[in-house]
């Protein structure tokens, strides 16, 4: 057992690695309902039952729309609405994988270099997964 | 010299009018003993590796010139040609692509017990690898 190096990760669309990507984020949160059975004490704990999973991300890095099939593929598809099918690499071998729509924010600065931002939520049609 | 400090020297050694005004030359780090003025002395005072996913590494390093003249009147002639060669340049960087090369700060420097007037230019020089 031991620490994975981040720098061998990646975020590809479908086979293609998206260029420049530096930092991803992914989280699960287990929608809650809260409950409190008929009779209880006034001073009875909350109860909580597990409803949906919702899964959600980012990813980020410098802007570079040269990369057709990453970058700009993921502008198009977050300008367009359309779900894409994401895997987040934690190294060269395991990722998280599933099927996203995005939202993207671009900024810039006089003295610095554009970054591009992806952030996405999961898409109902594939559950979220960790593989290999 | 590494490639990123030659890049930085033919930028300012490829402007002939920064060239011709700098009859002492160019140099990276220090003068030799005795050079006449004015010259122009750079070097690399820090570099910051940002990392991306794989081999790609975007460079921000910060270049110190320095413009030593017998006057501020003669280092203000050549500051204003060193604006002209390397302040929003794309410089040619062997196994690099330039992102940016913008002045950061200037400082003016004089001492009335010397007859040498400075002025330091910091730069901000990022490239990708």
């Amino acid at each position: 057992m031991s620490a994975a190096a981040g720098l061998t990760g990646k975020v590809t669309k479908d086979a293609n690695t998206v260029a420049l990507i530096g930092k991803w984020k992914l989280s699960y949160k287990m929608g809650k309902e809260e409950y409190v059975p008929f009779g209880a004490a006034v001073n009875v704990a909350k109860k909580r039952i597990a409803t949906i999973l919702d899964v959600s991300g980012s990813f980020e890095g410098p802007w570079d729309m040269s990369d057709t099939n990453g970058q700009l593929a993921l502008q198009n598809a977050a300008l367009a609405g359309t779900a894409v099918t994401l895997k987040l690499y934690v190294n060269g071998t395991n990722y998280y994988t599933g099927t996203a729509l995005l939202d993207m924010d671009v900024e810039n600065s006089s003295d610095g270099i554009p970054q591009v931002s992806f952030s996405f939520e999961q898409d109902g049609g594939t559950a979220w997964t960790q593989a290999a | 010299m590494n490639a990123i400090d030659t890049g930085v020297y033919t930028a300012m050694h490829g402007n002939s009018s920064l060239l011709n005004a700098t009859t002492g030359g160019i140099y990276n780090v220090k003068a030799p003993e005795g050079t006449s003025l004015p010259y122009i002395t750079f070097f690399d005072v820090i570099t910051t590796r940002g990392r991306t996913f794989g081999p790609t590494a975007l460079d921000d390093g910060l270049y110190q010139v320095d413009i030593w003249a017998a006057s501020n009147t003669a280092a203000g002639v050549i500051l204003d040609l060193l604006l002209t060669a390397l302040d929003g340049a794309t410089l040619t960087i062997t196994g690099y692509s330039s992102v940016m090369c913008l002045l950061q700060n200037l400082q003016k420097m004089s001492d009335p017990d010397s007859d040498v007037s400075r002025i330091m230019c910091e730069f901000r020089v990022m490239t990708q690898k």
